[in-house]
Order: C-alpha cells, then sequence, then structure tokens
C-alpha cells in the first residue's frame, strides 16, 4: 500500500491528540480544584502523575505520527508487537469517538455536587454500625464506654469528646465521630454538637426533620457512601433539599422507622458555601496515634 | 475478531437489556427515571471518576507490561516460576503480596506474562488473587471492618482457599492456551518476524547500548498500543457502572436481603456490576452492614475483585470467549459455596 505511512501518520496523530486531552482534562480539573469533586486527596497525586505519563506517551505517538509522514514510514518499528491500527475507517471512527466520550462529557456537562439525589439512590444510615450498647446509669468513664478490641479506639476517642464543651464533627474524622456518637449515645445525650453537610430529605422523615448528610469516598466518587445524622429544627422549612448548612444543637433521640436513633436538636442553622472539598474519607490513622 | 461495530452493538444491547431486567425484576415505576439534570451531573461525576481512578493503574499495567516486553527475556520468566503445581499455585495466590496491583493494570501484565511462558494457570490465579491478597487491601479492608474482625479475616481466608482451589483445577483441567490467538487480522508477515526479532535483540544483541535504548524508545509506542487496546473496555465498563449507579435506588434492594441464597446471589450480582477497586469496596460493603448478613457481605468483599463487569470486558480483550465464561461460572461457584460454607462453620 503506497499511502500506508499516510495512514499511520493519521492513526498516531489521533492518539496524541486523545491521551494529550486526558492528560489535559486532568490538569484542567486540577486548576480548577475540581478534582475533589472526582477523586479522594490520597489518590489524587497518583492520578496527577498519570497525567504526566499520558503526556509523554503523547509526545512519542506524536512524534512517530510525524516520523511517519515524513520518512514514508521507514523506520516504522513500532508496530513489532503484536498490534494493529483498526483496519477500516469506520472502526478508526468508531474507535477513538469511543475514547472521545468521556472528554466530550468531561468538557462539556458542568460540574455539580454529588447531593440528594446520588444519596436517596444509595440509602442513608441513620444507626451506623451499632454492636456496643453501652450500659446504662453508670459513672465510671470505662462503664460508660465499653469496648472490646475493634470497639477500643472508638471508647477511647469517646472518652476525649466527651470532656469536651462542645463535640465538633470535623470534616477530618466525619465518620468516626459519628460512629462514636452512635455507640456511645448515652453519654452523649444533652451535649452540644455542631456539623455541615447538605440537606437531605426521604419520604418518612416529618416536616421539622432532615438530614445533615456528607459522602464519604475512600478513592473515588464511584465508591461514595452518604452518611448523615437526623436533624430537627422549628424552622425546618427554610432550608431547601440540597443546600448547605451548619447547624449547632443538642443531642437527643429519635424513632426512625421503629429504630432508635440519634438526633440533633438543631438551636442554630446557617446557610454556607460548599466547601472546596465536598467529601470526607474514613479517616485512617484513626487510633494509630 | 469479527467487526467492532457489531461487538459494540453487542455489549451496548446486553447492558441495555441488563438494565431493564434489573428495572422489571424491582418493579420501580418509570416516571422516576427520566434523566434529568442532576441525574446527568451525578452520571458524568460517576463515569469521569471511574475512568479517573483506573487511569494510573491501567497506565501502570501497560508500562509494566511495555518494559516486561522490552527488556524481561522469555528465558528468565520461564527460569523464575515454579514447576510443580502445588508451589505455582501458591506461588500465584501469593504474587499479590509482592506485586500489589489492581486488575485494570494486571490483565496487560498477565497477558504479557504467558505469552512469555508463564504458565497460564498462575496468571490466571493472579489475576483473580492478586486484588485482595495484597497489603493494600489488607488495610482497607480492617479499616472498613474495625468493628467487624472476623468478616475482614475471611476475606483473605476465603479469597485465599477460591483461588487455591481455582489453580488446581486450572492445572488439572485447562488444556488450551486460554489467550485469543495474537491478531489473526493482522498482516501475518508481521506477526510471525515478531518472537524471532525479540529473540534475536536477546541473544545476538548487536551493540548492546543501542539496543537498550531502542528499547527504551519502543516502550512508549508498546504502552501506547495497550492503552488504546484495554482502554476501550475500560470505558465501556465505567458508562455501564454509572449508569447503574445513577439510576438504580438501593432501597429497591431490601426485599431480597432476607434469603439467605437470594441475598448472596444478589451481592454477588451487585458487585459485579459495580466493579469498584479492591482498595474500596470494604467501605461501600461496610454501608450494607445493616442490611445484609455478614455472609453476604463476605460473598461481595470476595466476588467482586475477582470478577467484574470492568475486568471481564477487559479479559474478553486477552482471552478466549469460552474460558472466560467457564473460568467466571467457576468463580462464582466456588465464593458461593465457600461462602456459604463459612458461614455454616461459624467462621465469619
Amino acid at each position: 500500500m503506497n499511502n500506508r505511512h499516510v495512514v499511520m501518520s493519521v492513526h498516531y496523530l489521533a492518539r496524541a491528540l486523545l491521551l494529550g486531552c486526558f492528560a489535559f482534562f486532568i490538569v484542567h480539573l486540577v486548576r480548577t480544584e475540581h478534582l475533589n469533586l472526582y477523586i479522594a486527596g490520597r489518590m489524587q497525586l497518583i492520578v496527577k502523575l498519570s497525567a504526566l505519563a499520558m503526556y509523554a506517551i503523547a509526545a512519542q505517538q506524536l512524534y512517530a505520527s510525524f516520523r511517519n509522514w515524513s520518512d514514508g514510514g521507514v523506520h516504522d518499528s513500532s508496530c513489532d508487537c503484536g498490534h494493529e491500527m483498526p483496519a477500516t475507517w469506520g472502526r478508526s471512527l468508531l474507535l477513538y469517538g469511543w475514547f472521545a466520550l468521556p472528554l466530550l462529557i468531561g468538557f462539556t456537562v458542568p460540574d455539580g455536587l454529588l447531593g440528594s439525589d446520588l444519596a436517596t439512590a444509595k440509602g442513608v444510615q441513620f444507626a451506623p454500625q451499632q454492636l456496643v450498647k453501652p450500659l446504662e446509669s453508670t459513672v465510671a468513664a470505662d462503664l460508660l464506654f465499653p469496648s472490646d478490641a475493634f470497639t477500643e479506639v472508638y471508647a477511647e476517642y469517646g472518652k476525649q469528646l466527651v470532656k469536651r464543651p462542645i463535640v465538633q464533627v470535623t470534616d477530618k474524622r466525619f465518620i468516626e465521630t459519628l460512629t462514636t456518637l452512635d455507640l456511645y449515645r448515652t453519654a452523649f445525650i444533652g451535649k452540644t454538637i455542631t456539623l455541615s453537610g447538605f440537606v437531605y430529605r426521604e419520604g418518612s422523615m416529618e416536616s421539622r426533620q432532615f438530614a445533615v448528610g456528607r459522602f464519604a469516598i475512600s478513592c473515588c466518587s464511584a465508591d461514595a457512601s452518604p452518611y448523615g445524622i437526623m436533624a430537627k429544627f422549628d424552622k425546618a422549612n427554610t432550608l431547601e433539599t440540597d443546600d448547605w448548612v451548619a447547624v449547632t444543637g443538642t443531642l437527643g433521640l429519635a424513632s426512625y422507622n421503629g429504630i432508635e436513633i440519634i438526633q440533633i436538636d438543631v438551636s442554630n442553622a446557617v446557610k454556607i458555601e460548599p466547601p472546596k472539598e465536598p467529601y470526607v474519607s474514613p479517616d485512617l490513622d484513626f487510633g494509630m496515634e | 475478531m469479527s467487526n467492532l461495530f457489531i461487538r459494540l452493538a453487542n455489549w451496548t444491547a446486553t447492558a441495555g437489556c441488563a438494565i431493564l431486567v434489573v428495572l422489571v425484576f424491582f418493579g420501580r415505576d418509570m416516571s422516576r427515571w427520566n434523566f434529568d439534570a442532576a441525574k446527568m451531573q451525578t452520571f458524568k461525576i460517576l463515569f469521569l471518576s471511574i475512568i479517573l481512578e483506573a487511569l494510573p493503574f491501567l497506565l501502570i499495567g501497560v508500562l509494566v507490561s511495555a518494559l516486561l516486553q522490552s527488556f524481561v527475556s522469555d528465558k528468565l520468566i520461564r527460569k523464575l516460576t515454579p514447576k510443580h503445581p502445588v508451589a505455582g499455585v501458591l506461588f500465584g495466590s501469593l504474587l499479590g503480596i509482592i506485586l500489589p496491583l489492581c486488575e485494570c493494570g494486571m490483565i496487560p501484565i498477565v497477558r504479557r506474562l504467558i505469552r512469555k511462558g508463564l504458565p497460564a494457570y498462575i496468571g490466571m490465579i493472579y489475576i483473580v488473587a492478586g486484588p485482595i491478597i495484597n497489603p493494600i487491601v489488607f488495610g482497607a479492608t480492617f479499616a472498613a471492618f474495625r468493628t467487624h474482625k472476623e468478616l475482614a479475616y475471611s476475606r483473605f481466608y476465603l479469597a485465599f482457599c477460591v483461588s487455591v482451589a481455582l489453580g488446581f483445577i486450572l492445572y488439572f483441567f485447562m488444556k488450551k492456551d486460554p489467550l485469543k490467538p495474537e491478531r489473526q487480522e493482522k498482516p501475518p508477515h508481521e506477526h510471525e518476524h515478531h518472537h524471532p526479532h525479540a529473540h534475536d535483540h536477546v541473544h545476538h544483541g548487536h551493540s548492546r547500548s543501542s539496543g537498550i535504548v531502542k528499547r527504551l524508545a519502543d516502550t512508549p509506542a508498546h504502552a501506547a498500543e495497550e492503552f488504546f487496546d484495554m482502554g476501550k473496555y475500560l470505558i465501556l465498563g465505567s458508562l455501564i457502572t454509572a449508569l447503574l449507579q445513577t439510576l438504580v435506588s438501593r432501597s429497591s434492594f431490601a426485599a431480597v436481603a432476607d434469603h439467605e441464597l437470594s441475598s448472596h446471589l444478589f451481592m454477588m450480582g451487585f458487585a459485579y456490576a459495580l466493579s469498584l477497586c479492591s482498595t474500596s469496596d470494604a467501605f461501600v460493603a461496610s454501608s450494607f452492614n445493616n442490611m445484609f448478613p455478614p455472609a453476604a457481605l463476605l460473598t461481595f468483599l470476595v466476588f467482586g475483585p475477582m470478577l467484574d463487569l470492568k475486568n471481564t470486558l477487559m479479559m474478553l480483550a486477552v482471552f478466549r470467549k469460552k474460558f472466560v465464561l467457564k473460568f467466571s461460572l467457576l468463580i462464582a461457584l466456588l465464593v458461593l459455596t465457600g461462602s456459604i460454607l463459612f458461614d455454616h462453620m461459624g467462621i465469619i
């Protein structure tokens, strides 16, 4: 075939462009700080590195394209490893179009936050991992915080938290703090709690009730699980579903769908801007220090 | 390889049917399934996040595979692999401890290794055991199941048992090469020359330094080829997974959680459709803690990394169709039996 080198040159060019665009897309997400919406903090470094690797491969493909064009494919040695370019134009278009699809979606559809829509699909757990029932009406800290080998860290954390005047549910330890509050609820009833998240509602809630939720991701948003705590607020109707709020209130109990769960009696709720890092992650250092 | 277009159409149809079956099965009313702006954004985030998360691992996979192709001789591979089947099975099962990779990166490497003379059964058990029996997944599983240590331990015991059993079954019953024959549609002359050519480099080795320079220069070219080879399946897997996650509601699962067998089967199907990375699936499983019995969660934790939509598609790119089918059924059967056994013996 006479113009085989031209065809190969176009193939390499298409590949270089696609690889370059993937790399550019990652850089674009890093620049706009939207990478946080896709990838958990601890995985972001390797995603950024993969952009570098793709730029390098794209550069090589561009060079191969150029060489095929100018030398007529005399030096085309890269194709001796059992790979082959698509045989027809139609197939090539299909292949490269397929790779362009995620890029197209990536650049055209605006970025939004994961919110109630996905939380409804995934189902919010209001009573996570309820395994150790605290003994009642005791004063000694160890009796208030009974534990086995694996809840020991929660018991220890609970003993620290209960000494504080206000229990702040921080982003760093969002899941761990909620689990501790839930496991050792008797110790925390009546304490002042603050946390922030998006407003989540489901059918079986009362009109004054809503949940303050966050998505927890450990690698990427495909593994996002919604976590939430029930809240009760007299002016709940002023808050729209999916609004971001910072709430302060005291911890109490409520019965929900036949299960006794913890609930915050909200005294103050302030609308806030969604944080730059909307997701929380399991704290892998928890209990290790 | 038959026409790519027909195959793509085939997959799309299959995916469409699968989604419909799920819809019918759960009897959800269709009015809630309209794809509004919020769903589109959710879909976008899920779809791209799976691709972005898998990209680095895929790139590591294709780069290691390209380096193997350029620098490791077939002779060395044959010398390093154990000859005895028991040693071979153990080697394949535990290889993940020293080579912790996720499945997206593994498949191109295993293909390369098998082509270079690694016994196929060892390669296959590595694909199955590697994503679970490795230090990173140990850490993640224990973090997610702090309050359920038996479940975390069981995950590794069961994964080990299943992969050892698989290894022996493959060793005794797998007669044919599981790899697809190398690219028939390729002009035959190039293919024929490939291996002798590689040997020339190793044995005669013209001037050694120029050989290395050339081989280094070839590495990104090989990597690009493999990237486009495997990437299309990754994109398809991510697309279907993201659609399912966006559209199928989890509360519709509750009905199946009560029966032993159906809860296991459901968790298997769920793990298959989700196609999560094995480092993060433990956290997802722990969010099911109250809904499903621990044995069903064990099934999810062991089956998911061994077999899922994303890696089936990638396997189909590399292995023969019939082999992938039999292999998948065997994994499903072994995991299910193992998980139920573990449950009844009171290990979980």
